[in-house]
């Protein structure tokens, strides 16, 4: 037995409604059914709560003459509004008067309806999920592949924009070329500068001048100096570069960037100078 | 330890003096003149190590005199009405005295054109008028007088000035510059070394450092240009009473003490901040603001301070 017919079995099968093979039927599906079986036990405990009602209440003798003026107030009134001018009799006191054991019946049976509509919706609700679940199963590849396909085409588009600003973007050689006086000067440290300090300051050390009637100690002082500044100037390049990188709308940083290129342009040219003097 | 007796130190100073005897007799004296206009070129290079002294005088003619050290095999000279070139020519292969200097003293017309360049020797010049430049790599520079023009270069010499010149170039690597000059136009650059820049009127400057700091302590002239520019070193501006300026001070992460003048009641029109790109940058007018002074660094500090 499945489930769900199983479910709608259980209030028959409590009243003892079902034929032997249907109740035989219910019963296994329960032995199986966890759920089906907390569901039997609500319905019993509801049942059992319904049963220890009282048979028969009784107002309280204050409460009895209020309801009873209203209630024909507002009888009274409708007639009134009516116009027919037949006055409807006003119903009998025993209609007013509380239901007693078949007043509890149909609070039984309307607890019974109420348990039925929200099993309903219940059902109804798990209808509805286990469909936008199916869908959903059905709809995941699409999705995906919708996401994957927008990924690629803004992917494609921003580096398609990132090429055409590159393209147009002036190098820093341009911006060093027009803020320089002497841009070959300038563009030909931002060469030497490209080759790396480390060369160069051998390089360096390796010209420095070692003429005649200098000692070897002179030599290398001058070369130390040559190397210790060309560092600090390479180091000044690296911080305004990664500077300017950061900042590419600053003229501040342009001119800072080629203040330091031009330092390095003068002082490979007085090593140059330097080692030729020699 | 034996005593030793009088006899034997009276030979060992006798034997001393007659060895110094014999070194300064190998050092050669040089004295020699030649004629030279008025506005001619004297050029010396080679000079490894000692001094060399220039002196302008009213005389058409070039005097040198002094001593050369040992060291030097040939002095070759080039003598014409216009010009005049020393070289100076080492021994090569051996290692020098350093317990001898040549020292050169050299006298010539003041409105001559003078081009001297050591390796370490010392280069002093005063009373010259024509245009002079004057290159050195440890040696060191000391100027003064009114030449027309000036260009003085050094690695790790210091270079000291005191005069006016019709335009200053100054450059060292890690030589300090220290200037009580007038001129047009001034432009000094540096690595490491620091400048220090006093007198007067100095209407065009440009001073440059890459970690060295820039003293400027003239007076800010009415209409001039200035613009100071340091990677890591400190830029300290004077100001003076009455100075007619506009200043735009920024730095990228150094500080900046404008101190009172940038604030309102001190003549400031403008002050903002927090320019793109530049952390921190102070703008302001003194005055009608006539000058223009600019001061950009990177990571140093920009100071003004106020001047008698």
């Amino acid at each position: 037995m499945n489930h769900d017919p199983a479910r709608d079995l259980l209030q028959d099968y409590l009243d003892a409604a079902l034929d032997e093979a249907r109740a035989l039927d219910v019963e296994a599906h329960l032995r199986e059914c966890p759920a089906c079986r907390d569901e039997l036990e609500a319905l019993r405990a509801l049942l059992r709560a319904a049963a220890a009602l009282p048979r028969r209440v009784e107002p309280p003798r204050d409460l009895w003459p209020e309801i009873a003026a209203r209630a024909l107030g507002r009888a009274s009134g409708a007639a009134a509004a009516s116009g027919a001018g037949s006055e409807r009799p006003a119903p009998p006191a025993s209609a007013l008067a509380p239901q007693g054991p078949r007043g509890l019946a149909g609070a039984r049976r309307g607890a019974q309806r109420a348990w039925s509509k929200w099993r309903q919706a219940w059902g109804e609700w798990r209808r509805i999920g286990a469909e936008w679940r199916q869908a959903w199963r059905g709809l995941w590849p699409v999705f995906a592949g919708t996401v994957a396909v927008l990924v690629i085409l803004l992917s494609s588009i921003f580096r398609q924009q990132e090429q055409e600003y590159l393209m147009a973007a002036p190098t820093i050689a341009d911006l060093l070329a027009a803020e320089c006086s002497e841009p070959e000067r300038v563009l030909a440290a931002y060469e030497v500068a490209g080759a790396g300090a480390r060369s160069d300051a051998a390089r360096l050390a390796g010209e420095s001048p070692d003429p005649a009637g200098t000692d070897g100690a002179e030599s290398g002082a001058l070369s130390s100096v040559l190397a210790e500044n060309l560092a600090i100037i390479d180091r000044a390049i690296t911080d305004a570069r990664r500077a300017y990188e950061a900042n590419p709308d600053s003229p501040q940083l342009i001119r800072l960037l080629a203040a330091a290129y031009r330092a390095r342009a003068a002082l490979t040219s007085r090593a140059a100078e330097t080692a030729a003097r020699s | 330890m034996a005593r030793r007796s009088g006899l034997e130190t009276a030979l060992a100073a006798l034997l001393a003096l007659s060895l110094a005897a014999a070194g300064a007799a190998a050092q050669q004296e040089i004295d020699r003149t030649f004629p030279l206009a008025p506005d001619g070129r004297f050029v010396l290079r080679g000079l490894l190590a000692g001094s060399v002294t220039v002196t302008g005088w009213d005389r058409p003619e070039v005097h040198v005199t002094g001593l050369l050290e040992r060291m030097i095999e040939d002095v070759v000279i080039d003598a014409q009405p216009e010009r005049v070139e020393i070289e100076l020519e080492y021994r090569r292969g051996k290692s020098g005295h350093r317990d001898e200097d040549t020292r050169l003293e050299i006298r010539l017309p003041r409105a001559a054109r003078v081009s001297i360049a050591t390796v370490s020797a010392r280069i002093g010049a005063s009373g010259v008028d024509g245009d002079v430049n004057l290159s050195t790599i440890s040696g060191g520079i000391d100027l003064s007088g009114r030449p027309k023009s000036l260009v003085l270069e050094s690695v790790s010499g210091s270079i000291d000035f005191e005069g006016e010149a019709q335009g200053i170039e100054i450059q060292t690597v890690s030589g300090d510059i220290e200037l009580r000059a007038a001129a047009p136009a001034l432009q000094l650059q540096t690595v490491s070394g620091d400048m220090e820049i006093r007198g007067g009127p100095l209407p065009r400057v440009r001073c440059q450092s890459v970690s060295g700091d820039i003293d400027f302590g003239a007076p800010f002239a009415p209409s001039g240009n200035y613009e100071f520019t340091s990677h890591s070193g400190d830029v300290l501006l004077v100001v003076t009473e009455g100075t007619d300026a506009a200043f735009d001070l920024s730095t990228f992460s150094g500080d900046i003490d404008a101190g009172a003048f940038a604030k309102a009641g001190e003549g400031a029109r403008k002050t903002r901040r927090g320019r793109p790109g530049m952390g921190r940058e102070n703008r302001f007018t003194l005055g009608g603001g006539s000058a223009e002074v600019s001061a950009t660094t990177f990571s140093g500090d920009l100071i003004l301070e106020r001047g008698d």
